[in-house]
């Protein structure tokens, strides 16, 4: 029977048990991270509110996986151990999330903001997506199964669909 | 009879407020508003002391020693929580009933209002003609009442509601509303409010949170503040359903709030902060991680 491991916003957690289901739920602007190493069969998610932690430097000591700026970092470090090495080799990286509003201000794209910095942190560890599902005009619900590496979506009003 | 008179006719018959609740309202909207006095007024009134020691009992049922006091409850909720809980007598619902109609799950409707509480709240320090606090709070708690009205008769229509506002066919998914019902829930919650006999300023948040510029010019930097909250509560992640993000963002702030990314992205934070106080209270009844979700 599957063991939920269920992340709030800025949680992260990381797992090599087969039994275990990542899930984050209510992705609004908010982007999920989700990394999976193949060769380990050992996956992580990070639930990202904010691109900087300068906007709250006690929230980020407290919750790193609350910024992208401090979420990326800790979520390969705590991958680490299980995995048995660090770095990107082996390493499938999939973004979900990162909804906007219309706002031709752009004031409140956070989505789009927390996309970009996600992907710009990830170039700096020379690690590039595999698959998004980002932006749009939706919340999203993400779930990773450790023992296949399979990630599912789900969203009010529409069908569940793999990435 | 027209599904819009069906709907017309529930509001008319359905309870009024009690007195004890329009004083917490007037408490609110006063310009010498304190949480003590909220306190106060849910203490000297049964019918409110009971609801808020049922809801703290609920938060809090893992203690020991049930929660006999309105002092003790505040106590333990903190100010924001007891607000939130005080407000929700408000509600013709119980406080954590799902909107099924719009497909949100249980306790959704609570965590959005309270979302949209805190941003309106958040938003009003950069106001640009002062804002009382204690009506943005209310307001913002209020804002969707009508939706309450609309769940039953929306039930099993959000995703054909869901695509004509993907496709454009139709504005925003208020239009949308209006297509089965030949009513939205912003005027249906106007109606209500009416019915209830509520203050103008609410009157106001209710009938126009989506299109504040169509407000009356007096009321509109409320309206606005509720709309901005509206946004920051859904961006934080707790919206009301299917129809999450199918709004559009009126422009019109800029002339009512100094607006930066970092004043948007630090209210969404508070948001998401406030969320996690109110799952700490319960983690699975008011739509946290722990809740039972449609979405699963």
């Amino acid at each position: 029977m599957a063991k939920v491991m269920i992340l709030g916003v800025g949680d992260l957690g990381a797992s090599k048990s087969h039994v275990v289901v990542i899930r984050t739920f209510a992705l609004g602007s908010c982007v999920a991270l989700i990394a999976y190493d193949l060769k380990a069969k050992v996956a992580g998610m990070v639930h990202v509110a904010l691109p900087e932690s300068r906007i709250n430097l006690t929230r980020a000591k407290l919750k790193p996986g609350t910024f992208v700026d401090t979420g990326v970092d800790t979520l390969l470090a705590a991958m680490a151990p299980l995995r048995g090495r660090s770095g990107r080799s082996g390493l499938v990286v999939k973004l979900v999330g990162g909804a906007n509003v219309m706002d031709k201000k752009n004031f409140f794209a956070i989505g789009q903001r927390n996309v970009e910095a996600l992907r710009g942190e990830l170039t700096r560890h020379r690690i590039f997506p595999m698959a998004e599902d980002v932006g749009g005009s939706f919340s999203r619900t993400v779930s990773i199964q450790v023992a296949t590496g399979r990630v599912y979506i789900t969203s009010p009003g529409r069908d569940i669909w793999e990435l | 009879m027209s599904v819009r008179e069906d709907i017309l006719q529930e509001i008319e018959e359905t309870p009024l407020l009690s007195q004890g609740t329009m004083r917490l309202l007037d408490i609110f909207f006063s310009e010498d508003f304190t949480q003590d006095k909220v306190e106060d007024v849910v203490t000297e009134d049964p019918a409110l002391s009971s609801h808020i020691l049922k809801m703290a009992n609920t938060l809090f049922h893992a203690r020991e020693e049930e929660i006999s006091s309105v002092a003790e409850a505040r106590g333990l909720m903190g100010d924001t929580v007891f607000a939130v809980a005080s407000l929700s007598s408000c509600f013709p619902c119980s406080c954590d009933a799902p909107l099924e109609g719009y497909e949100a799950g249980r306790g959704a409707l609570m965590r959005h209002c309270l979302g949209t509480a805190v941003g309106a709240r958040e938003f009003i320090k950069n106001a640009r003609a002062p804002v009382q606090p204690g009506a943005a709070f209310a307001s913002g708690m209020l804002h969707d009442l009508g939706k309450i009205m609309l769940s039953e008769y929306l039930k099993g229509k959000a995703p054909e509601l869901m695509e004509v506002v993907l496709a454009h066919e139709v504005g925003d998914f208020l239009d949308a509303e209006r297509g089965p019902l030949g009513i939205d829930h912003a005027e249906t919650g106007a109606a209500l409010a009416e019915h209830w006999g509520l203050n103008s300023s609410l009157r106001q948040v209710l009938r126009f949170h989506h299109h504040p510029a169509e407000a009356e010019e007096a009321y509109r930097p409320l309206v606005y503040a509720v709309h901005l909250g509206d946004v920051a509560a859904i961006l934080g992640g707790g919206d009301t359903g299917a129809d999450a993000f199918l709004y559009h963002i009126d422009e019109g702030y800029s002339g009512y709030f100094k607006m930066s990314d970092d004043i948007v992205e630090r209210a969404v934070l508070t948001v998401t902060m406030e969320y996690e106080k109110l799952d700490a209270c319960c983690p699975d009844r008011f739509g946290g991680a722990g809740a039972s979700r449609p979405t699963g």
